[in-house]
């Protein structure tokens, strides 16, 4: 919860009330919109902060443990499989991370069963298991939304394959494909997933992505 | 969601950034076909600035929380008029 709401909150004011004025200026906002995503409880399922990110752009809470932590490919898309299966799974510390091309490095990793979960904003083991075990509860399992992103196109078809109603795989190359969306790899800088965040509601209309999982773009590219 | 009438608009100014303040009210000015604003306010001394450079007065959101709504009003830095403004479009010595 932000600081604003908090506040809010301490002096008895609504704070379904309260918006956002950088929310206002994203292109296809609208406030009705706005308020059905607010009230609809989403649940982000992403193999990296890029969930995280856009819930707390949107000032939306965090309904998914999938907050500051990543997966690679192959073990996010086992847990998609089965994600009741690996969130009733109890998180065992690995090690810790030794990849010196990795920045931040030293954090935690743990296992769910034979997938790997990669808590790199994080330093406290017990820090990681709090997180992940009150966050996971939150979850609402009526309102998912799956979020990747990968250059494979066989890893992009295996994702569009999975069961989920409202499902999104960020791509570099255009495809037909219903879940992925394309993204120009010229308007990638830096960091991957916080350019995603940037860039995506640019692009794509954040509020129909993450409402109904639709692909609207707002521009060519 | 409907609503009846204009959208009463309080702006609770809680940084220093307001590079978005003046597009957000244009959005929905244009979404609600006009909205009202009903008061500026702050809950710690922001040192905010309004379009012309000028301090937005302070006035603690407890007092502002409590009461029916009222609009806050500043010279409009042409006429030096007590008229609310965000832009010269909107005070009436334009």
């Amino acid at each position: 919860m932000s600081e604003v709401t908090k506040f809010a909150r301490a002096i008895n004011f609504d704070t379904d009330k309260l918006l956002g004025d950088w929310i206002v200026c994203i292109p296809g906002f609208t406030l009705q919109k706005y308020r059905q995503l607010q009230r609809s409880r989403l649940s982000i399922f992403s193999m990296h902060c890029f969930g995280g990110l856009i819930s707390h752009t949107l000032g939306l809470p965090f309904l998914s443990p999938f907050v500051n932590l990543y997966l690679k490919e192959k073990d996010y898309l086992r847990f998609l499989s089965n994600p009741h299966f690996f969130i009733n799974k109890k998180l065992v510390f690995e090690r810790i991370s030794d990849d010196l091309t990795e920045i931040p490095n030293n954090y935690p990793i743990f296992s769910l069963g034979n997938i790997s979960l990669r808590f790199q904003h994080y330093t406290e083991k017990k820090e990681c298991i709090q997180k992940w075990t009150a966050r996971k509860q939150r979850i609402n399992w009526y309102n998912i939304l799956a979020v990747m992103n990968t250059e494979n196109p066989d890893v992009a078809e295996e994702f569009d394959n999975l069961p989920y109603g409202k499902k999104i795989c960020f791509v570099p190359f255009k495809s037909n494909l219903d879940s992925a969306f394309y993204i120009n790899p010229k308007v990638i800088k830096g960091n991957v997933v916080i350019a995603l965040s940037n860039v995506v509601p640019m692009f794509y209309d954040i509020f129909d992505m993450l409402l109904y999982g639709k692909k609207t773009p707002l521009i060519e590219m | 969601m409907e609503i009846n009438g204009k959208p009463r608009i309080v702006i609770w100014i809680v940084s220093p950034d307001q590079r978005f303040i003046g597009g957000a009210v244009n959005i929905l000015e244009r979404q609600f076909n006009g909205v009202e604003i009903v008061g500026v306010t702050a809950n710690t001394k922001i040192a905010a600035k309004d379009n012309h450079g000028r301090a937005v007065p302070f006035i603690p959101i407890q007092e502002l929380s409590g009461k029916g709504g009222g609009v806050r009003r500043y010279p409009c830095c042409r006429c030096a008029g007590n008229r609310y403004v965000r832009s010269h479009e909107v005070c009436t010595c334009n």
